[in-house]
């Protein structure tokens, strides 16, 4: 019974199911980024890395 | 509150110089035996007869400074720099800082001394026993806490995408290291894995194919977004790009493992999981590599002037080449081509060398002005550097890759009456040696690169005046709500919330390992009665640990392919019930040398003996390291017994009587090959390493039960089952 189960469990259908849930998420996150999200939020994200050293005294 | 408050923050700038200065130490090391190894297989005596330096023993010693102590160090100095400033705030504690950097060093310490001992545990990149395996855990979980300590404490509400990469790393390297180094002590040194056979093999690829997934690509990423806009100062060409990058790359980079057993005993459904995964990953890694280059937009001319520019606009193009070039070699077809052979190795190198050496200079050459206040000694100095490095990489990759098609041709090739045309494997050997002087020279120039470059930065800090120690900066300090709230969509709330992003992040790494692993895990309970092999006679199992401890698998496969070129070489393919026993297990990854696994009964003992002690002896132009020394060294007989206890309590059947009288059970078959030896006039006494080692090598490929023949037959006294070795010679 396990055995028979085990069969199934490593037939292809799982694999199809993790590319389904993959494939979900990643329409998903498309959307979210692409038609969700204002373009000023990502623009001030990728600003941080240029602007953290605002004032340095050495010491 | 109000809107804008300014603070001063400290940030830790002398642990980054201490993580940098170990990387450019550990980096020497790290070519150094890189390039020995290389002129061992071009060269043997160079091997120079000594067991601590032989190629089996050194390849496990450069793979492990390569990644661990050159590209970790690396890795730790940038995170340790840019965490700080994005997130405006310094670590968590200075204690835990040093507490990693310290723990790192000696953990590297440790392993320059066992791994040239023979303590291994063969399963690559993972080769540390396992009190390394525990102090490992424990440094990284203090990196861990100093890192989710500062994330907590930050003064910046968003987090930049370098971080996200962070956190991927941080927990899947935990994840990877924990599950694959699930082990059972068996002495002070020495353990024997929990899984076993095509289990093993799995849960090995699925660590050692994301090893390079999460401690040599995602970290590296981080530091791409952060230091090429720092570098290039602008931002990162598309930010949302980078988002889908991230994801896709956590989400499919984990299903690839089994890329690395395409055609082995791996069930059917797995392989193919893992070809369609790779296949996958071309997307986000090319998605990466455009969205890293297109950064420059407008600034292309710095190419050309500077010279930082050029070490990471060129490592993100071996990240491209290297990852176009990873999903190729996981089509099936090619990877029966190229799999075992150098090509992978060319592979590797382009990645390592390329995409992970180039970002860490061109990374250094950033931080080493900002951390001493000073331009750095020589630019022209850096340019020599490039070159040097640049042709060094690619005369290595074309060398290896010519080797490798080579190679690949040659094992294949098949005769029009179906006979290989190159039946004797050192034919195909000798071919390449040429091309092992090629890489090596290769090697050179990149050495020669690194040396260029530790003078110019030593000449840089020698001229400074001061090492810089902590650097002060004024930040602004957003109020607990941001003003304007239209951005505050739920992306940007979950990209807020660290513990959630983490938890995601780690349950789309944990699926794919899963459904990969699990099942796999309960295989052996279905082998077919027909099919159950004996296990190695504690001899065997003596000498199968010297197998292991000498690194004989950094040469030689013991997995015969389900292919007729393989099977025409060296007999029936393997099955998954043939390694059921092997903790570790030792399928292999490179064929240097022939497959082993059914080497048993091929030759004589006496053949055994001297090929061992000088493999030329019997094969003249071979290129495989002496072995003399098991002549001399001693096999600890009594040992046995616990060894066989474990090995019992991890699933092998032995029986009580077995272990209890392990140690006189391998004796009376260690008599049994030394009287055989003494027929044909040698005289060796039976403790010896080399009669432990024949035993074993006569035993792969023998083990299987015929159908009327009962499992029970593994029930009876020790020495009854010693037959299937030696016939006729009962105790
Ligand atoms: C540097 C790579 C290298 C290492 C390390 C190495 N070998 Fe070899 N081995 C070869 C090569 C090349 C050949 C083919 C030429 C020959 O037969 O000597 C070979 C051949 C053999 C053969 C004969 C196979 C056959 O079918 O004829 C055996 C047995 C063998 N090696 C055992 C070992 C053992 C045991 C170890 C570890 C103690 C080891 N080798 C380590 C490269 C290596």
């Amino acid at each position: 019974m396990k055995q028979t189960a085990l069969k199934y469990f490593t037939d292809l259908d799982l694999s199809m199911l993790a590319l389904m849930i993959f494939f979900v998420a990643f329409l998903f996150l498309i959307f979210r980024v692409y038609f969700y999200e204002p373009k000023e939020v990502f623009d001030r994200l990728s600003e941080i890395p240029l602007k953290d050293e605002e004032q340095r005294h050495d010491q | 509150m109000s809107d804008n408050q300014t603070v001063q923050v400290r940030y830790d700038n002398k642990i980054v110089v201490y993580f940098m200065m170990a990387t450019l130490i550990w980096a020497g090391a790290a070519f150094l035996f890189g390039l020995l190894a290389a002129i061992q297989l071009a060269w043997w005596p160079a091997n120079m007869n000594l067991e601590w330096f032989t190629f089996g023993r050194l390849r496990p010693l450069h793979t492990n400074a390569a990644i661990f102590a050159f590209a970790g160090n690396a890795v730790f100095a940038g995170v340790y720099h840019s965490t700080q400033r994005l997130l405006k705030t310094r670590m968590l504690s200075d204690k835990l800082s040093w507490i990693h950097f310290w723990g790192w060093q000696s953990i590297i310490v440790a392993a320059a001394v066992t791994l040239p001992l023979g303590f291994s545990q063969s399963k690559e990149y993972a080769e540390l026993e396992w009190p390394i395996d525990i102090a490992i855990a424990v440094v990284w979980i203090i990196f861990g806490i100093n890192f989710f300590g500062a994330l907590y404490r930050r003064r910046e509400k968003h987090i930049y995408v370098a971080i996200w990469f962070y956190i991927a790393t941080i927990l899947t390297v935990a994840l990877l290291h924990v599950v694959n180094s699930l082990e059972v002590p068996v002495s002070f040194l020495q353990s024997y894995p929990v899984f076993a056979g095509v289990q093993d093999a799995l849960v090995q690829w699925w660590y050692g194919h994301n090893a390079v997934a999460f401690f040599l690509t995602t970290p590296f990423l981080g530091l791409m977004y952060y230091y090429i806009p720092k570098a290039v100062n602008k931002p990162i060409y598309s930010y949302r790009l980078s988002i889908i990058h991230f994801w896709s790359l956590v989400f499919i980079y984990i299903w690839a493992g089994p890329h690395h057993l395409l055609y082995t005993a791996l069930p059917d459904w797995a392989q193919t999981l893992g070809m369609v995964f790779s296949l996958m990953l071309w997307a986000p890694s090319w998605g990466g590599m455009i969205n890293g280059l297109l950064t420059l937009r407008g600034s292309w001319h710095l190419l050309r002037t500077d010279p930082i520019v050029k070490f990471l606009v060129t490592a993100v193009t071996f990240y491209g080449m290297a990852t176009f070039e990873g999903p190729l070699l996981s089509i099936k077809s090619v990877s029966l081509l190229a799999h075992y052979s150098d090509w992978v190795i060319g592979h590797v190198h382009a990645g390592a060398l390329g995409w992970n050496g180039f970002l860490s200079f061109g990374m250094m050459y950033y931080l080493i002005p900002k951390m001493w206040g000073r331009e750095m000694h020589s630019k022209s100095m850096m340019n020599y550097h490039f070159w040097l490095g640049l042709s060094g990489i690619l005369i290595y990759y074309i060398s290896m890759l010519a080797s490798g098609i080579t190679q690949g041709l040659m094992w294949k090739a098949v005769d029009g009456t179906g006979y290989l045309v190159y039946p004797d494997f050192v034919e195909t050997v000798v071919k390449v040696v040429p091309l092992y002087w090629v890489r090596a020279f290769g090697g050179l120039l990149y050495i020669a690169g690194y040396v260029v470059a530790v003078v110019n930065i030593v000449k840089t800090i020698c001229g400074a005046e001061k090492l810089v120690n902590d650097e002060v900066v004024t930040v602004a300090v957003k109020a607990e709500k941001p003003a304007a709230d239209h951005e505050e969509g739920a992306h940007r709330k979950l990209e807020g919330m660290v513990g959630t992003f983490s938890v995601l992040t780690f349950i789309a790494v944990l699926i794919g390992s899963v459904i990969e692993i699990w099942p796999t895990l309960s295989i052996h309970k279905y082998v077919p009665q027909s099919q159950a092999i004996h296990p190695y006679t504690a001899l065997e199992q003596a000498g199968r640990d010297i197998y292991v401890s000498e690194g004989c698998y950094t040469c030689h496969s013991q997995m015969i392919r389900k292919h007729p070129s393989d099977v025409l070489r060296f007999g029936d393919a393997s099955t998954i019930s043939e390694s059921m026993y092997d903790h570790p297990f030792q399928w292999g990854s490179k064929r240097t040398g022939p497959d082993l696994a059914r080497i048993g009964k091929k030759y004589p003992n006496l053949w055994h003996f001297r090929h061992m002690d000088d493999p030329r002896s019997m094969v003249e132009k071979s290129i495989m390291p002496r072995y003399s020394w098991l002549l001399e060294k001693k096999v600890d007989y009594y040992s046995l017994r616990k060894k066989l206890s474990v090995l019992r309590m991890l699933g092998v059947p032995y029986t009580d009587n077995q272990v209890a009288e392990a140690d006189r059970w391998a004796e009376a078959q260690a008599d049994q090959i030394v009287a055989d030896l003494k027929n044909e006039g040698v005289e060796i006494k039976r403790d010896r390493q080399i009669i432990a080692l024949i035993a074993y090598l006569q035993s792969l490929g023998q083990k299987n039960l015929t159908n009327s023949e009962a499992l029970s037959n593994i029930e009876l006294a020790p020495g009854a089952n010693s037959s299937t070795d030696k016939e006729g010679g009962e105790e």
